[in-house]
């Protein structure tokens, strides 16, 4: 069920009521785990299948880290168990494709049928909030067990299933567990979240996909149109991933939850530290507290050792997108970036004094930021190689129109999330101002929506 | 628009409103959508009825005596001039790319067969099961070029095109009922034309360049053939259907009607694919369809010249996908099928 879908939004409308209605916690809880079981079921059936032995796993394993005297085997199981399923479903024809490439180098011949897996919706952000919680847990040791009703909520509450953010228990779990009453701010604060994330979605991602997937799909674009295709997917993908991440939150604030912000002006980073606490926060901040920091993080004793951490944490946060080796080499450049900019005494909370500095930090910031994205999209390795060797620098005038007409294209399409930021920096107290950019948001929905809706990028992963 | 404050952080806790607060901010909204309703009412009801006399015009002032209907495969496949030298006929060639079933059924029944003039044969391209498929290719940028040959009541089109896709009834309801969302095509269409017609003022190109050079730095035969046969693949992945059960709910029926009635013989062009061209054997519920479809032709007297096997079409006259290569591809094809249309025409049936 895409939550861009009339189906969704009569499915939320259903919910939102059915909630309010009742008054007690528990039986409120039980509405939203059916509501979020179903959800989940939607295209699969066996889709809450996988979603429920994931839950069984972490319920069980906090049980034993909890009660157990040695909490790090149990730990280790667990997340063992966890992984499980999303090596099988995401990974495994990765590792067959490959085993049978590097064989072939040595001429051997291996079979290159793959198993084909629908990946279950979800799986890769309720796999990571499952080991978020086991850690916390196994940190804590704290007595206090949530119930396997409240676990089973936390990691299936469907606003956020598909694609994040990926909460914490003290985040979500207390919210979850809370009795609330109405409050017509829930209407307030969430329908506006919920229209703002289908114009992004729909007005701006959807129609700047159509060029930049024409030019993704060249056998061998020039610079020029590799620039212009890059920059639009900069624009997709923020459009494409803040549109989800809104109607996420906004849904779950007509529940009166409130989710983790996922996204903060990313493209005005001035570093890569400062992109990162800026851009997919649940993810960055989950890598961080579970990956990086335990491997040592930047009080490694030697600058090569910090490199390999950063490799590592950013590489498995690559692959995580997606099982391609793309992704991973995504990773790598921005775990290379980070240990320049770290090496350089420019890491962490730098930012430059004066205002040319800001602007010239800002600029290549924003270049190395596209740049990432060109790797991030491509569609294979072959293919980047190929483009990268035989990069024409020269253009043809059909391409340097084409192209032309390509970015303003883009542009005109990007300028919602322009009308968007106005409105959120200038923070529109007046209700008729807000009125005015609701319905002008709306009226863009209706006629620049793409009758075919696209899936959202993150719902891939 | 979101409930952060100046610094973007979420404000922790939010404060309690009363419904007319809400209200309020709503109405405003309702009160734009109502604006920009009667802002596209100014611009009239959506109608096709320009385009579709312009191209009866066109058809009249051409005179044919052969209109080949089709979609890309026709449009890469065959030359027009050739092909009029070779079978001594007049032609008309209509290949509109990424149109199907739906499309043609408008175009025969609102446009060639209403049309002043009408051709003595109509040459429809198709290929594999999608003939009966009236739901294939209806949605989003091909809804727009089906919508430019329909009238303003299209029941058929409404039943059989337009039931599979989720909401699209809901959808054309809401087009009839709530005129900016019936006239957001054209009022979408109108916008990018006065942006892409603004660009080329400031790049000091002419008119249509931007189309034009689009097509040709970034047409098919630029695009990773590799790539593009996996996402044909992927996106039309779908099992063969069985022909008696899916017939009766197709447009097949009706376009065959409409020519007979407006006296035009209906000739069907199967044509070859890229996976025909690799070796790659049909599957056998495929050549079941396709027989079953030769025999439901054969009763209506109606000729299907099929080129699916034909050997002198081979792999290296392919470009992109199903695309036929325009140097050596289409020449072959044209001489191919002026033969075999000439065979068909002087046999009896």
């Amino acid at each position: 069920m895409s939550l861009t879908s009339l189906i969704y939004l009569g499915f939320l409308a259903c919910v939102v009521a059915l909630y309010w209605l009742v008054s007690r916690t528990r039986l409120r809880s039980w509405i939203l785990l059916l509501a979020s079981y179903s959800f989940c079921a939607y295209v699969h059936p066996w889709f809450a299948g996988i979603l429920f032995y994931s839950t069984l796993v972490v319920y069980g394993g906090a049980r034993s880290i909890g009660r157990s005297a040695r909490p790090t085997l149990y730990l280790g199981v667990a997340t063992t168990a966890l992984l499980a399923p999303l090596v099988a479903f995401k990974y495994l024809d990765l590792l067959g494709s490959t085993t049978g490439w590097f064989l072939g180098l040595f001429g051997a011949e291996m079979s290159s049928a793959t198993l084909g897996l629908v990946i279950p919706i979800g799986l890769s952000f309720y796999t990571l909030q499952g080991i978020g919680y086991l850690v916390d847990v196994y940190r804590t040791r704290s007595a206090r067990q949530e119930g396997l009703l409240s676990v089973a909520l936390f990691m299936a509450f469907f606003p956020r299933l598909a694609a994040g953010p990926i909460e914490r228990r003290d985040h979500l779990l207390p919210q979850l567990q809370a009795s609330r009453s109405w409050d017509w701010s829930h209407l307030e604060e969430g329908l506006p979240l919920i229209v703002v994330g289908l114009l992004k979605k729909l007005v701006v991602a959807d129609n700047i996909a159509m060029y930049v997937d024409r030019i993704f799909l060249l056998q061998q674009p020039s610079v020029w149109l590799l620039v212009v295709g890059s920059l639009g997917f900069t624009v997709q993908i923020l459009a494409d991933f803040s549109g989800y991440t809104d109607i996420a939150r906004g849904s779950a604030r007509l529940l009166g939850i409130d989710l983790f912000e996922n996204f903060r002006s990313p493209y005005r980073a001035v570093s890569p530290s400062d992109f990162w606490r800026r851009w997919h926060i649940s993810l960055s901040t989950w890598i961080r507290d579970y990956l990086y920091i335990p491997l040592g993080g930047s009080r490694v004793p030697s600058r090569a050792r910090f490199l390999l951490v950063l490799l590592v944490a950013m590489g498995l946060s690559g692959l995580w997108h997606g099982s391609g080796w793309t992704f991973l080499l995504w990773g790598f450049y921005h775990a290379v970036l980070l240990f320049a900019y770290h090496v350089s005494g420019r890491g962490g909370r730098w930012r430059p004094k004066t205002r040319i500095g800001m602007s010239l930090a800002w600029a290549l910031m924003m270049g190395f930021t596209v740049a990432g994205w060109f790797l991030f999209r491509s569609p294979s390795v072959s293919w980047l190689v190929r483009s990268l060797s035989h990069l024409t620098w020269g253009f043809s005038g059909a391409e340097w129109v084409a192209g032309a007409g390509y970015l303003g294209m883009m542009l005109f399409f990007a300028l919602p999330l322009v009308m968007v930021w106005v409105a959120d920096t200038l923070y529109l107290r007046a209700r008729w101002i807000r009125g005015l950019c609701l319905g002008a948001a709306i009226v863009l929905i209706v006629l620049f929506a793409q009758d075919a809706a696209q899936d959202f990028i993150y719902f891939r992963f | 628009m979101t409930a952060r404050n100046r610094s973007g952080r979420e404000e922790k806790k939010p404060r309690r409103r009363g419904v007319l607060g809400v209200t309020r901010t709503w109405l405003v909204a309702v009160a734009v959508l109502a604006a920009a309703t009667g802002a596209a009412l100014l611009f009239g009801a959506p109608n096709s009825s320009g385009t579709i006399q312009a191209k009866q015009r066109e058809i009249a002032s051409e005179q044919p005596e052969i209109i080949l209907l089709g979609n890309s495969m026709l449009g890469e496949g065959i030359d027009e001039g050739l092909f009029e030298k070779l079978t001594g006929l007049s032609t008309y060639k209509w290949a509109s790319g990424g149109s199907e079933t739906a499309y043609w059924y408008v175009a025969v029944k609102n446009v060639i067969a209403t049309c002043s003039y009408r051709p003595e044969c109509l040459l429809l391209f198709f290929r594999d099961a999608f003939l009966t498929d009236p739901t294939n290719r209806v949605a989003g940028k091909y809804r727009d070029l089906i919508e430019q040959w329909t009238l303003a009541e299209e029941p058929l089109l409404d039943r059989l095109a337009y039931q599979s896709e989720t909401g699209s009834r809901w959808a054309r309801a809401l087009e009839k009922a709530w005129p900016l969302y019936g006239s957001r095509r054209r009022l979408r269409n109108k916008a990018e034309g006065y942006l892409k017609a603004a660009m080329e003022a400031m790049l000091g190109v002419p008119s249509g360049q931007i189309a034009r050079a689009a097509d040709t730095a970034l047409g098919d035969s630029k695009l990773d053939p590799e790539r593009l046969n996996e996402l044909q693949g992927a996106a039309e992945e779908t099992s063969v259907p069985v022909f008696s059960e899916v017939v009766d709910r197709s447009l097949l029926p009706e376009i065959i009607r409409v020519t007979e009635d407006a006296g035009i013989q209906l000739i069907l062009v199967r044509v070859k694919r890229r996976s025909d061209a690799m070796g790659i054997p049909q599957e056998p519920e495929m050549v079941e369809y396709i027989d079953a479809l030769k025999a439901y032709l054969a009763e209506r007297r109606i000729r299907i010249l099929d080129f699916s096997d034909d050997l002198r079409i081979g792999i290296d006259l392919f470009a992109a996908g199903d695309h036929l290569d325009r140097g050596n591809g289409r020449p072959v094809f044209t001489r191919i099928l002026a033969e075999a249309l000439a065979a068909a025409r002087s046999s009896p049936e």
